[in-house]
C-alpha cells in the first residue's frame, strides 16, 4: 500500500496519514500512549497529525455530512484525550481502540438524528464512494485507495467489508438487513479479512 | 481446545470490531494471553483494519486541527481545581470556646457518611455494570434470533408457495372432470411434448409446459384452442417450472396447439412456429 500511494498521489496532506510519517519525528506507540496518559499536548498534536485522516474518513463515511463528521471527529479526539487512561495496550492497538470509539460515536450521532434508516437504505456502493465527489477541491482524498483495495474482493465480500468498516453496521445488522444468515456474514467477513491482509500488509 | 477452529470461527474479527459481549471478550483476551497463534491472528486482523481505514482515509479540512486542539485545551482542566474557599473568618472566634472532644465528633460522623456513600456508589456501579453486561448479552442474542427468524420466515413462505402450487396441480390431476389432452411435437421441436388439462363443463384450462424448450429471449409461447375450426387465444406462458399454469377459459375446443410468438402474444397464430398440437376429442 505504501508504494501504491506514493506512486499515484502526491498529496499535500499525506503527512497526516497513518503510514507516511514525514515531517515530525517518529514516536512509537507505547511511547505515544505514555505521553498521552501524562497529558502531553504535543503528543496530542502528533496523534492528530497521524490518525485524523483515518478517523475522519471512517466518521465521514458513516455520517455522510461534512459538518457532522467534523463535529464527531472533534468529539472523538476529545474522548480519546479524556479516556486515554482507560486504554489498555494489552487488549488492542491504539488505532483499533480509536477506530471503535470513533465508529461508535458516529453511530450514536446517526441514531440521535434519526436519519439512520434513511441513509442505510440507500444504495451502499454509491454511498461509500460518493463521499469523494462531494469534496472541496483542495481536499484530495485517498478514496481511490479503498475502491482499488475492495476491487480485489468478490462482490459479496466487498459488501460485508463496506457495511462493517465504512457504514457502521454490526454483523447482526448486515445479516438482518440483507437476509443473509449470520454465520454466512461472519464467514464472508473472515475470508475478506484474510484476503485483504495480504494486500494491506507492508 | 482446537485453536485453529477457534480462530476460524470469526470470533477474533468480532472482538476487534467490539461486537462481543463482555464475557466473550474476556474469553478472547484469555485465549490471546495463553496462545501465541491467537495473539498473532489478532495482530493481523488489527493491521488489516488499520489498512482498510487507511485506504478509506479522508484528510479533514486543515482548520479542523486547530479547532480540535484548542477546544481540548480549553475543556481540559489542567490546572488543579483550587480547594474550596476557606471557612468564613467569622467562625474562627467561636471555636476556642468549644471543648476539644465535641469538635471531633462531627468529623467522625462525616467520614462514616462518606464511607457509606462511597460504598453505596461502588455497589450501584457494580450492579449497573452487571445489568449492563446482561443487557448487552441479551441484545446480541436477540439480534441473532431476529436474523435467524427472518431467514426462517423466508423459507416458510417459499415452501408455502410451492405447496400451494402443488396442491392446485394435484387437485386438477385428480379431478375426473378434467380431460388430459396430450400435445405432440411438430416440425420446430419434434421431441417436445406438453399437456393441457381441460374441463369441458367449467371451461377451465391448465397447462403443463412439459418438455417444450425454453423460449428464446423476446419470444413467448402462446396456447391456442381450435373452436369451430378457428384458433382462439388461450393465453401466453413461458416454458418454465413443473407446476400447472392456469390459462384462459375455453369452451367447445376440438384441439389445442402451442405456437412461439413475439413476447406478449399475437392476435392469430404463426403457423410455421407451431411447436405442439393435440386433439381434444
Amino acid at each position: 500500500m505504501r508504494l501504491f500511494y506514493s506512486q499515484i498521489f502526491d498529496l499535500p496532506w499525506t503527512a497526516n496519514s497513518l503510514f507516511l510519517k514525514a515531517a515530525t519525528p517518529h514516536i512509537d506507540e507505547p511511547q505515544l500512549v505514555a505521553r498521552l496518559k501524562a497529558r502531553d499536548k504535543d503528543a496530542l498534536g502528533y496523534l492528530y497529525d497521524h490518525y485524523s485522516a483515518a478517523i475522519y474518513g471512517v466518521v465521514l463515511r458513516i455520517v455522510k455530512k461534512e459538518d457532522i463528521a467534523e463535529e464527531v471527529t472533534q468529539d472523538a479526539f476529545m474522548k480519546i484525550w479524556n479516556n486515554i487512561g482507560q486504554y489498555e495496550a494489552s487488549k488492542a492497538r491504539l488505532f483499533t481502540w480509536m477506530f471503535n470509539l470513533a465508529r461508535n460515536l458516529s453511530i450514536d450521532k446517526l441514531r440521535s438524528k434519526e436519519i439512520k434508516r434513511e441513509l442505510k437504505t440507500d444504495a451502499v456502493s454509491d454511498n461509500v464512494y460518493s463521499i469523494d465527489n462531494q469534496h472541496h477541491n483542495q481536499q484530495k482524498t485517498d478514496t481511490i485507495g479503498i475502491v482499488k483495495l475492495l476491487e480485489h474482493l468478490q462482490p459479496e465480500q466487498q459488501l460485508v467489508i463496506k457495511l462493517l468498516y465504512l457504514q457502521g453496521y454490526t454483523q447482526s445488522e448486515v445479516a438482518e438487513e440483507y437476509g443473509i444468515p449470520l454465520g454466512t456474514v461472519k464467514t464472508r467477513h473472515r475470508l475478506a479479512m484474510i484476503h485483504l491482509r495480504k494486500l494491506v500488509g507492508e | 481446545m482446537d485453536i485453529q477452529a477457534y480462530i476460524s470461527s470469526g470470533i477474533l474479527e468480532s472482538y476487534v470490531l467490539g461486537e462481543l459481549s463482555p464475557s466473550d471478550a474476556l474469553q478472547v483476551e484469555e485465549m490471546a494471553a495463553r496462545y501465541p497463534e491467537v495473539r498473532e491472528e489478532l495482530q493481523l486482523i488489527e493491521e488489516t483494519l488499520a489498512g482498510i481505514a487507511q485506504a478509506a482515509a479522508v484528510t479533514p479540512r486543515p482548520g479542523l486541527r486547530a479547532s480540535i486542539l484548542e477546544n481540548i485545551a480549553a475543556a481540559a482542566p489542567d490546572a488543579v481545581v483550587p480547594p474550596a474557599a476557606a471557612e468564613p473568618a467569622a467562625a474562627a472566634p467561636v471555636r476556642p470556646l468549644q471543648p476539644a472532644e465535641p469538635a471531633v465528633l462531627p468529623q467522625k460522623q462525616y467520614s462514616w457518611l462518606m464511607a457509606a456513600s462511597i460504598g453505596l456508589a461502588i455497589m450501584s456501579s457494580l450492579a449497573a455494570l452487571f445489568f449492563w453486561s446482561r443487557w448487552q448479552d441479551t441484545e446480541q442474542r436477540l439480534a441473532s434470533m431476529i436474523a435467524q427468524n427472518a431467514v426462517m420466515v423466508q423459507h416458510v413462505s417459499t415452501l408455502e408457495n410451492r405447496t400451494q402450487g402443488m396442491e392446485q396441480t394435484l387437485a386438477v390431476l385428480t379431478d375426473p372432470s378434467y380431460k388430459a389432452v396430450p400435445m405432440a411435437g411438430l416440425a420446430p421441436a419434434p421431441d417436445a411434448q406438453a399437456i393441457v388439462y381441460w374441463n369441458p363443463a367449467s371451461a377451465e384450462v391448465y397447462l403443463n409446459a412439459g418438455s417444450l424448450p425454453a423460449a428464446p429471449s423476446g419470444k413467448q409461447y402462446q396456447l391456442w384452442a381450435i373452436v369451430d375450426g378457428k384458433p382462439v387465444d388461450a393465453g401466453i406462458f413461458d416454458a418454465t417450472g413443473l407446476q400447472l399454469k392456469k390459462m384462459r377459459q375455453i369452451q367447445n375446443a376440438s384441439a389445442f396447439a402451442v405456437t412461439l410468438e413475439p413476447a406478449g402474444g399475437s392476435p392469430s397464430p404463426t403457423m410455421d412456429q407451431m411447436y405442439v398440437m393435440g386433439a381434444a376429442s
